[in-house]
């Protein structure tokens, strides 16, 4: 079975575009493919989607940015919200390990105060649930079309989604 | 024996095609929940372009 995990980026990007946006196209479209699949998300997730738009919302003096932001920011609590528990992956006793590993070996290649956001910790959880995955497998992790860069966390594997 | 080695490969076969109907209507059931939840989202206005992750964030102190 073909594994998915909801990348924090592409559900910015599915809660302020919908179907205009990468991640939108890619899940109402009928893929043509033989695998089973799901889609997850950490358990994670609504802490490091929040933290963001709070911090955006914080930073912007503009109304009208400021008013997508929260529309966006409401969309993306239906989005939670849509997962069933069974789709939602807690933290478990390997990916904290993992999240350790990655904090230890500090992905980014900068220093953490450069790098230091309040969620940039919880960001890394993220990405070690989709390391280690369920039933033995990592995650193909979703993210929004123009792809992060994530190339420095070993072995992730990220879908890339075309605009 | 042929008998049972029949049955066996009809058995398989049953098997492969009920495997087979259970991927597509999972892959479905994700996909149509998928399209069912955008379709409640509050879409974005006329006005809005690009996309908020081209948004870069202040760099703040730390506030330990």
């Amino acid at each position: 079975m073909r594994q998915y995990q909801l990348g924090w980026r592409a559900v910015i990007d599915l809660a302020d575009r919908g179907y205009g946006g990468s991640v939108g196209k890619w899940l109402s479209s009928k893929q043509k493919s033989h695998y089973k699949e799901d889609i997850c998300i950490s358990a994670v997730l609504p802490l490091i989607v929040s933290l963001h738009y709070d911090a955006l919302i914080g930073d912007t003096t503009d109304e009208i940015v400021k008013k997508r932001l929260t529309r966006a920011k409401l969309n993306s609590v239906k989005i939670h919200r849509s997962f069933d528990v069974s789709r939602i992956i807690s933290l478990n006793g390997d990916i904290v390990e993992q999240w350790a590993n990655l904090l230890e070996k500090n992905p980014s290649g900068k220093e953490i105060d450069e790098e230091w956001t309040e969620d940039y910790f919880v960001k890394m959880a993220e990405l070690a649930t989709a390391l280690i995955g369920r039933y033995g497998q990592g995650f193909y992790y979703v993210d929004a079309y123009p792809v992060g860069n994530f190339e420095a966390i070993p072995n992730l594997i990220v879908e890339t989604l075309s605009n | 024996m042929t008998t049972t080695r029949n049955n066996n490969r009809q058995q398989d076969r049953r098997d492969s095609l009920i495997k087979g109907y259970d991927a597509a209507r999972m892959r479905d059931s994700v996909r149509e929940s998928f399209r069912k939840l955008i379709d409640s989202l509050e879409p974005p206005g006329p006005a809005e372009k690009g996309s908020l992750l081209s948004i870069k964030r202040e760099k703040k102190p730390t506030q330990m």
